[in-house]
């Protein structure tokens, strides 16, 4: 039996998280949802011990207010970042879609660190507006799910 | 699959062109560059220069904003479209700037401002300048540090958040005089330093309520606006689709589809209060009201010293604002206060003894529930007949402007001005002669 492609939803907002998770459920993911950079890592830490490593991972990259993080204004870029750090030998970076008002540019210099260019995190491709249509995002998780389910270890 | 892929850079560029729309229409009764310009020609003019220009150095580009040239008594406008230059920012000579000239090589390398790169500019606080030594320059009045054919003065304007030259705006202007001038003398250029400060803080206010704006827009648009626009374009994907799956397909649009329209509507209504709370001055930020209260403070100082000729006296603002006070002066019409405190100082500079400093006061008084913020100009000068202050008292606001002979000193029509300004805006004008004179000019209950 073919399994879905997992995708792995990072969003603060509820009203966005609720209804993209729908979304890519109507169009055949298997959809896991995290609230905040902390569910986040904790989540994406679990399948990769459990070996179901998501095949994509759409992250807010500002998720500020946050009762778990109250300080980290950029905790889903920083989670990202941390992620990849612990699983060094797999490529999650190139999994990843970050979501922000404009896209890479938002990010502020400071966070561009040689750690987050290995990890391929300031590639454009990985960055995305919130005004991104749909069917634009849907088009770039089918990319990176056509990577395949599991990570080749390097 | 790639290439079916649509870039949203584009529809970026249409947001911050409305953006800038906005932001014009908002600032199109005062344009600051054009009010920053006029300083800078009247000051041209009071000191007596031939030429004076304004640049705005940004992005990839100097603009010159402004531009007269004064022939025997008669002022001639240099055109803006011949002295709009691209700037290169690998810029290291003078060479570089061949389209450019002179002018644009020292706005962009900071050559005669005495500063050894643009980012050393960048950091300053407010404003660097001095003699432009590329006028003229012969080696004896580079030699003399008292005076100059020409001042130069860089103001920051908006600061890249990380220091990056092309996101950085600088104004630039420069105030010359021909060579078979005299040089401008070290007093002048007093002025010339105040006329800096000044300008710095007129712009860098601009630019921060602009900035306000166009960041309050943007998160309404960005954080609200744009995501309910996504979710729609969900809605609009699943329902192409529905024939794959009808039920699956009408669950999920019976609940998005009339959240996201209600999240459209409340986007829409924070982005309507934004705009209307940019053009309420009832509502502007804690840090523009600062930014006006310390263009009152400076204007009031670069009135006196330009008036005066000879800086002598030296004015200071006491006590300083409390963040309280300051939260309530936009209730304060700034131009109309502005021209009153600037006719007070007027016959306060004039009268006035040397050894003892002018003093403006601003502060908060209570009275039972209500609260009134108190300006007071106290100085030592030989005072104001009482049958004059009674006269400009009894006038009426209208009288004011068919006073004959508005130039002469002591006709009264400066204090006409004040006590006429100060009925039409509901303020309380008090007058009290000591060993000088205070006036005192009350504001009603000052509370929003």
């Amino acid at each position: 039996m073919e399994t879905k492609p997992l995708v792995l939803v990072a969003d603060d907002e509820d009203f966005f998280r609720t209804p993209l998770a729908g979304a890519l459920r109507f169009f055949g993911y298997e959809v896991e949802e995290a609230r905040h950079g902390k569910e986040f890592y904790e989540k994406v830490d679990q399948l990769m011990r459990d070996k179901t490593p998501p095949s994509v991972l759409i992250v807010d990259n500002q998720m500020p207010n946050q009762q778990a993080e109250p300080d980290s204004q950029w905790c889903g870029f920083e989670r990202v970042k941390e992620i990849c750090n612990a699983w060094k030998g797999y490529d999650i970076g190139s999994r990843v879609l970050f979501l922000s008002r404009w896209g890479l540019v938002d990010l502020p210099d400071s966070y561009r660190d040689d750690a987050a260019k290995k990890f391929r995190l300031l590639e454009n491709d990985r960055w995305l507006s919130v005004q991104t249509p749909f069917c634009v995002l849907k088009n770039k998780i089918e990319i990176c799910s056509s990577l395949g389910g599991s990570y080749g270890h390097k | 699959m790639q290439e079916h892929i649509e870039h949203p850079v584009g529809q970026r560029d249409d947001v911050l062109s409305l953006l800038s729309k906005i932001a014009g229409f908002i600032f199109e009764t005062e344009n600051p560059l054009s009010h920053a310009y006029e300083i800078v020609r009247q000051t041209a003019k009071s000191q007596d220069a031939d030429i004076s220009t304004l640049f705005v150095v940004e992005q990839n580009t100097l603009v010159l904003m402004g531009g007269v040239a004064f022939l025997r008594g008669e002022e001639i406008a240099l055109p803006k479209e011949k002295h709009s230059y691209p700037l290169k920012w690998d810029v290291k000579t003078a060479d570089d700037m061949k389209d450019g000239g002179l002018t644009a090589f020292v706005a962009v390398s900071g050559t005669p401002l005495n500063i050894s790169s643009l980012e050393d500019l960048v950091s300053y606080s407010c404003h660097h300048g001095g003699w432009d030594e590329y006028i003229y320059p012969d080696p004896d009045s580079i030699k003399n540090s008292e005076t100059g054919f020409g001042c130069m003065y860089a103001v920051p304007i908006k600061r890249s958040r990380e220091g990056s030259q092309k996101d950085t705006v600088l104004g630039v202007f420069k105030i010359e005089r021909r060579r078979n001038r005299p040089p401008f003398s070290e007093q002048d250029k007093k002025i010339f330093d105040l006329v800096a400060a000044h300008l710095s803080l007129l712009l860098q206010t601009y630019y921060r309520v602009q900035n306000r704006v166009f960041s309050d827009v943007a998160h309404a648009i960005g954080g609200g606006l744009g995501r309910s626009v996504t979710i729609l374009t969900m809605c609009q994907e699943v329902i192409k689709n529905s024939n794959t799956d009808p039920y699956q397909a009408f669950e999920y649009l019976k609940t998005t589809l009339p959240n996201s329209i209600a999240m459209l509507n409340k986007a829409i209504e924070r982005l309507v209060s934004v705009l209307d709370a940019a053009r309420d001055p009832n509502k502007i930020t804690h840090e523009s009201i600062q930014c006006l209260w310390d263009l009152v403070r400076t204007e009031v100082e670069l009135k006196s010293n330009l008036e005066l000729n000879k800086t002598k006296c030296l004015i200071s603002v006491n006590p300083p604002m409390t963040m309280e006070t300051t939260l309530r002066l936009p209730c304060i019409q700034y131009h109309d206060l502005s021209s009153i405190l600037g006719n007070i100082l007027d016959n306060a500079v004039r009268h006035s003894g040397t050894s003892i400093p002018i003093l403006i006061r601003l502060y908060e008084e209570n009275s039972g529930e209500k609260s009134y913020l108190i300006f007071e100009v106290l100085d030592n000068g030989k005072g104001i007949r009482p049958e004059v202050i009674k006269e400009v008292e009894n006038t009426e606001y209208g009288e004011v402007f068919h006073l004959p002979g508005t130039a002469v000193v002591g006709s009264g029509t400066g204090l006409r001005r004040v006590y006429g300004l100060a009925k039409l805006n509901k303020w309380v004008v008090k007058c009290a002669v000591y060993n000088g004179t205070t006036f005192r000019i009350t504001t009603p209950d000052f509370r929003l």
